[in-house]
């Protein structure tokens, strides 16, 4: 993540909008994005204090420099600086300032110069003079030492990255942030409980849902920018689908009201976060594959979707793996499948089930999951089927045509 | 389903287990299908969760065996405000004068009340101050929350910034806040730290408390709500009388060697070529500066005339003739406590290495700062060298000997404030040495840093041979 200030030099406000400007990918942002690179790259096995201090050199006078910078801060985040002195700095320094003040100039009363001291304190460490001088202040952030850049990016890349921590930093200043999204469900609500912010959601007549982001104590204050950050950080979950739009009211220094920030699917930035697999688990891959291969187009009565749905359960939500749609009526019906999982998941998705009530929701049970015998079926107001090796696909869409909606 | 009970939700209490038909104290609404509430109601609401059977989960905080290790007893004013603040309920405000020892007072409130206690302060100097106070009053180990380190113990210093940054995963860990200059508080986000915590007791310090008629009644008001009204106040009009000694201020002036001269001149001509080709103090007067600054950001003129700018100050903040005058006075004063003051931490840095001599910059951690302050007023270290962070509002250990090798025209404050620290014991011996470049800003510098400044100036100060 960025500093701020940092971004506030890339930001445009017009009328009541904001919007980050992006980096163009062009031969000039190329050639100096590539410079950055060879230049941290050069700095391997040298203190961050040399680098920064090659960097000050590198801008000159340039009025590029908040971008220089902001390229620059993103090397150096993926570097890895460390080190590791062979004596503690704060018992080097309690050591050595004992026994100074020591001066270059000599007189009557100079006891012991300089030279003599570290000399001294080499002897005591059992280390060089060398050493002790290279340890005194080597906890200093400036005194870390460059050890490795971490996987190297190619100077498009660093255009890329950076254009995303200018985005999601506008963020920072964020109050509220409102979604409409129409696909990616279970791994946008991973990052939501990942960065812990709440929300409040509603279906859309289009389809798809409206989903308005804030934080515990939003509710009880006029606006709050205190989950800014946390924002920011969610904002790569976004990217992961394909159907979505942001509107986020925020307030960069220097503006004097809430400014809208808008985004959505044609943007050209590009995530890092990993979206998670098509499927959860063997058994549900099995599932919709053996559906497929046995029903084909011409002939199933109900399509498969996956995750296509989200029911609201208390404060937090229920994704069920699998919705099925009747071809000409419409009706629905949900499926969950209950694998062999850790018995706090269970537990929490008991809870959930039961709080949820929904009688077209259908549970398929794995027998030697880790819950006692019944538990499911007290809690579920929809059916229960429960299986040995793998669901019998007759019975779940028997189920099905009693269960849907 | 799930057993009834209260917890604690990044600053907001929740009921879970406990439906809509319920009816809680007001303080609740119901959001997001919970009984919810901003923390601060804990103190109101946590009967009715006794009453309900509710479980309380909300508390993360413990009763601690505190002593403390301070022989002096509370003056008259400090035992009546100790009183009222308890006859309170510990819930309110005491104002008292500057200098009459309100971290005294919050000692005493502390080990009355022998809880978990998070005290927040404005800056960091005044963290590393209480933490000192803390560890020397309790002796047990004190913890720091703020930008470096992030260290929870029982009894933690934060700042504003971090503790509203935080509140939301601290705000129920302690049952006693202090805030330390509450007038700061009623500010826009601020005040959401004392909104988000659960602590059932409370207590701010000021000497300056909001009044209704200038500062508005909204912010009286805030306060009320959050920390409670002000439960004790006393006006002191004069509190010391002590009779202030006589310092004498010696300016010593040094000259560029030819290649500083060299490089400043030039960037000093970048610098002022800028200011008057584009008239900037003719079309903007008095602010010609902020101006200046806002154009550096997309003028290539303006921001080759700032880069000249920094380039010329840190030659004149560096100058190597001043490390000669240094090493000389350390020389000089041999016998005497010194306090060296630079403008740079990179300059702190270069003269604790090169004269071995303890260093304190915004870097310099509680633990290691306190050691140092500590070594320096036993004797163990003589000289402390620091940039500019022993600033206003924080206890400079006294010394005989100050030398400002560089600092900014508005650093006055901190000037004023070592005058005190020198004047401190009647010691007519104090020195506070200004070493200037001649010939360059410094002097300018120096001299506003002057003004206002009511000093006794002994001569034109010594030429370094």
């Amino acid at each position: 993540m960025l500093k701020a200030d940092l971004i506030r030099p890339r930001l445009e406000m017009r009328g009541g909008q904001v919007w980050p400007r992006s980096l163009p990918v062009d031969y000039h942002w190329l050639d100096v994005a590539g410079e950055l690179i060879a230049l941290f790259t050069g700095h391997e096995g040298h203190t961050r204090g040399d680098w920064q201090a090659a960097l000050r050199e590198y801008e000159g006078d340039s009025l590029d420099y908040p971008i220089i910078r902001g390229l620059a801060a993103m090397l150096e985040a993926r570097g890895d600086f460390g080190r590791s002195p062979p004596v503690k700095p704060v018992a080097l320094r309690e050591y050595l300032f004992q026994r100074g003040p020591v001066t270059a100039g000599r007189d009557l009363f100079t006891t012991a110069g300089r030279e003599e001291v570290v000399t001294e304190a080499a002897a005591q460490f059992e280390l060089t003079p060398a050493q002790i001088e290279q340890s005194l202040f080597a906890d200093l952030a400036e005194e870390q030492i460059l050890l490795d850049i971490g996987r190297p990016l190619t100077p498009g890349e660093l255009i890329g990255r950076y254009n995303l921590e200018i985005a999601r930093g506008l963020l920072y200043w964020a109050r509220e942030v409102r979604l409409e999204v129409a696909d990616s469900y279970k791994d946008l609500f991973k990052y939501i409980k990942l960065f812990k912010l709440m929300h409040t959601i509603r279906p859309e007549a289009s389809g798809g849902y409206a989903i308005t982001l804030h934080g515990p104590i939003s509710p009880f204050v006029s606006s709050t920018i205190r989950y800014g950050l946390q924002f920011a950080k969610f904002m790569p979950a976004l990217l992961l689908g394909n159907r979505w739009r942001m509107v986020a009211d925020v307030r960069p220094p220097g503006a004097n009201r809430f400014l809208r920030y808008m985004l959505d699917d044609k943007t050209e930035l590009r995530g890092h976060f990993k979206a998670s697999g098509a499927f959860d688990s063997r058994l549900e891959a099995d599932f919709a594959a053996e559906f497929a291969e046995k029903y084909s187009r011409a002939k199933r009565q109900w399509e498969l979707s996956r995750e296509d749905e989200i029911m609201v359960v208390g404060d937090t939500v229920m994704i069920p793996d699998f919705a099925f749609t009747h071809r000409q009526d419409g009706r629905r019906a949900l499926l969950e499948i209950v694998g062999f999982w850790h018995p706090n998941y269970l537990r929490r998705k008991l809870e959930k089930v039961q709080q949820a009530g929904r009688e077209d929701l259908i549970l398929l049970v794995y027998e030697s999951a880790n819950v006692a015998e019944g538990a499911f079926e007290a809690a579920a107001a929809g059916e229960v089927l429960t299986f040995k090796n793998k669901p019998v696909l007759k019975d779940v869409l028997a189920a099905v045509e009693r269960c849907a909606r | 389903m799930t057993h009834p009970h209260a917890r604690f939700l990044g600053g907001t209490l929740v009921l879970e287990g406990v439906d809509q038909s319920a009816v809680p104290p007001a303080p609740f609404q119901w959001v997001n299908a919970r009984w919810r509430c901003p923390a601060v109601h804990y103190r109101s609401v946590w009967p009715w969760l006794q009453a309900n059977q509710i479980q309380n989960r909300i508390p993360r905080w413990h009763h601690l065996t505190l002593t403390l290790h301070d022989g002096r007893s509370p003056h008259d004013y400090q035992q009546e405000a100790l009183a009222a603040w308890q006859k309170a309920d510990c819930w309110g405000s005491v104002v008292l004068p500057t200098g009459s020892g309100k971290t005294f007072l919050a000692l005493h409130a502390m080990a009355q009340t022998a809880v978990s206690t998070l005290v927040v302060v404005p800056t960091i100097d005044l963290l590393h101050q209480w933490y000192a106070c803390l560890e020397a009053a309790f002796q047990r180990p004190i913890g720091v929350w703020y930008g470096q380190e992030k260290d929870a113990q029982a009894i933690t210093v934060t700042t504003y910034p971090s503790a509203w940054t935080h509140a939301g995963d601290l705000g129920n860990r302690f049952k006693l806040l202090i805030f330390d200059e509450i007038h700061h508080l009623p500010a826009p986000s601020w005040h959401e730290i004392a909104l988000m915590c659960a602590a059932p007791f409370r207590l701010g310090l000021t000497a300056t408390y909001p009044e209704e008629e200038s500062d508005g009644e909204a912010r009286v008001a805030l306060l009320d709500e959050l920390v409670g009204p002000v439960v004790y106040r006393k006006h002191i009009d004069d509190l010391t009388g002590e009779q202030l000694a006589e310092y004498r201020t010696e300016r010593i002036r040094i000259d560029l060697t030819p290649n500083e001269r060299e490089a400043y001149d030039a960037a000093y001509g970048a610098y002022t070529g800028y200011v008057r080709e584009t008239r900037l103090r003719e079309s903007h007067g008095p602010h010609w500066w902020n101006e200046y600054t806002r154009r550096s950001a997309y003028n290539a003129g303006a921001r080759r005339a700032k880069v000249a700018e920094v380039k010329l100050k840190e030659i004149v903040h560096q100058a190597r003739g001043k490390l000669d005058v240094l090493d000389q006075l350390l020389r000089e004063h041999r016998a005497q406590p010194m306090l060296i003051f630079t403008a740079h931490n990179r300059f702190a840095y270069e003269i604790a290495r090169r004269h071995l001599l303890p260093v304190i910059t915004h870097q310099t951690k509680a633990a290691e700062r306190k050691a140092i302050l500590d070594g320096f007023r036993d004797g163990t270290y003589r000289a402390i060298v620091t940039s500019r962070v022993l600033n206003e509002g924080v206890d400079v250990p006294e010394a005989k000997v100050a030398v400002v090798l560089g600092g900014s025209a508005t650093a006055r404050e901190y000037v004023q404030r070592l005058g005190r620290v020198l004047r401190k014991h009647g010691n007519a011996q104090a020195i506070l040495y200004e070493v200037i470049a001649r010939k360059t800003v410094d002097e300018r510098i120096a001299q506003q840093r002057r003004k206002g400044m009511k000093v006794h100036v002994s001569g034109d100060g010594r030429a370094k041979s």
